[in-house]
């Protein structure tokens, strides 16, 4: 997966959430967006995803123009490409670990042995396949996270998008949790997460692209957080 | 998690609101069934009477017989005659007999003397009644009597059309309050699954798997409701039959074989069907827009 953005610009009424931002992320590669609280992380996440959509500008996900005019059809075939964790997980409370990892599956109409099978595949990757029966309110901050990652990933995604994902998490957990990201990565799937855990983004030595105010400050190769 | 699986879930989740809606289409479909009921019933009884000959012309005690045999020969050359029946005093009398076999009371004393003779007309359409009528009326030297079931046909008609009129005003009045209360329990559950729906959506649901197991859960509801309220009325009037049929005597109030109940069943499901569709992707359109 490619996803590239040219001159995005992203205002919610008089509010200016992103000015210009362009950059390219190639197939496999890691990246870091950084930036202070507010600087408008989350809205490029919103805005790769087809959340919300870039006031002006022009954002290209594998030859998809992510736009107000998308067709719901092709906005919805390349969510499926994409998996999202969050920093509040997104998980839904009536369904066990299993359920909601298994709820993607359902939703491509992956079913049966095939659906068993890949379920079961995550959740021992992720590490939780002991809690796979429990509820989310039965869950630390770190299993929470682990099943946000597993549902992520169950589909086999071309890239993973990340909102903050250590943001609730001790830092053992926050570290436990990179080091499944980094290993998801070597496999193939591009990473794109958006952090201010300034220990991390240093110690991993990937590419940092820095947002303040909306805008681009930096993109580095292999970057280091750089505090305001 | 398949659609139906999903729907099971939120009614499970919900079960009192889900109850509250299941129990106001079944008391919905209470009375709907019980109008079908009654309006089934009554059918059946004017088919009977129109089927029945429908006038019945008693002779004088000194009736001549070779006028009646004539008159008799003149009706069935009619046209609009399709059957003429002449019952002796005998006859009469066995047909008191069997009428009244469980009565012993009403058989003493009774004997052919005191029964007239009489011949049975039936007519090829209601509309010919009226003439036939008059000209056996007009040979009072040879009867009694003309008794014309077409004043009975026509009350009976007034009545199946007046609860005909009264069920379809209560019945659409009952299904609106159906479409109503299904729309906004289903409404109010889209809402309370906004963040589920908005996590659905960012996975790459499309509308099809969000909105599904809601338009399938307001089926349930509509499914659920004919069926109970069917099956209650059902019962009830199965449990009244000894005490309704004696009433009509020979006139059937209820259908000889279950397959007219089993019909109402069928349009009802497809009622309650349509309801629950209707309903719940009414209150899924509402919510989608906001």
């Amino acid at each position: 997966m490619k996803l590239f953005l040219k001159n995005v610009g992203k205002t919610y009424g008089e509010e200016v959430a992103l000015v210009d931002v362009s950059f390219l992320i190639k197939p496999g590669e890691f990246v870091f967006v950084t930036g202070p609280s507010g600087a408008g992380k989350s809205t490029l996440i919103k805005i790769i995803l087809g959340e919300t959509f870039a006031t002006s500008g022009k954002v290209k996900i594998d030859g998809l123009v992510i736009n107000r005019k998308v067709k719901q059809k092709d906005l919805t075939a390349n969510r499926r490409k994409i998996g999202v964790i969050f920093q509040d997980f997104q998980l839904i409370d009536e369904c066990t670990v299993e359920e909601n990892v298994g709820a993607p599956l359902d939703i491509i109409g992956v079913k049966g042995k095939e659906k068993g099978d890949r379920v079961k595949e995550v959740l021992e990757k992720t590490g939780i396949m002991s809690k796979r029966s429990l509820f989310p309110s039965q869950l630390s901050g770190g299993e929470l996270q682990r099943v946000c990652l597993a549902r992520a990933l169950v589909v086999k995604p071309d890239a993973l998008l990340a909102d903050e994902p250590t943001g609730n998490l001790d830092p053992k957990t926050s570290w436990e949790l990179m080091g499944l990201l980094k290993k998801i990565n070597e496999e193939g799937t591009m990473v794109v997460m958006a952090t201010h855990n300034s220990d991390i983004v240093d110690s991993m030595g990937k590419r940092v692209i820095k947002i303040e105010d909306g805008k681009l400050v930096s993109d580095k190769k292999k970057g280091k957080y750089e505090k305001d | 998690m398949g659609y139906f699986n999903t729907a099971w879930r939120h009614i499970r989740r919900g079960p009192f609101q889900s109850l509250s809606a299941l129990l106001v289409v079944t008391s919905n479909f209470l009375m709907i069934s019980f109008f079908a009921f009654l309006l089934l019933g009554f059918s059946l009884a004017i088919k009977y009477l129109e089927g029945k000959p429908e006038i019945v012309a008693f002779l004088k005690d000194d009736y001549n017989q070779v006028s009646a045999q004539s008159l008799v020969t003149d009706l069935e050359a009619r046209s609009d005659v399709r059957e003429v029946r002449f019952i002796t005093q005998e006859e009469a009398l066995k047909i008191y007999k069997e009428d009244n076999k469980d009565n012993p009371l009403l058989l003493e004393m009774v004997t052919a003397d005191i029964l007239p003779a009489s011949i049975e007309v039936a007519a090829e359409n209601p509309s010919a009644l009226t003439a036939i009528a008059n000209d056996l009326e007009a040979k009072s030297d040879l009867f009694l009597e003309v008794s014309f079931q077409k004043d009975i046909v026509n009350r009976l008609e007034q009545l199946v059309g007046l609860i005909r009129t009264i069920g379809i005003i209560v019945s659409g009045f009952l299904v609106v309050v159906s479409i109503l209360v299904v729309s906004v329990l289903v409404g109010m559950k889209v809402t309370i699954k906004r963040k589920e729906i908005g996590v659905y959506r960012l996975l790459g649901a499309g509308k099809g798997y969000i909105n599904f197991p809601y338009i399938i859960e307001g089926s349930f509801y509509g499914l659920g409701g004919a069926v109970v309220g069917w099956g209650l009325t059902f019962l009830a009037f199965w449990q009244m039959r000894p005490k309704i049929e004696p009433f009509f005597g020979k006139i059937p109030f209820y259908p000889e074989t279950i397959y007219p109940y089993l019909f109402l069943l069928a349009a009802e499901v497809l009622g309650g069907v349509l309801i629950g569709l209707f309903s719940s992707v009414m209150a899924v359109r509402r919510h989608a827009k906001k």
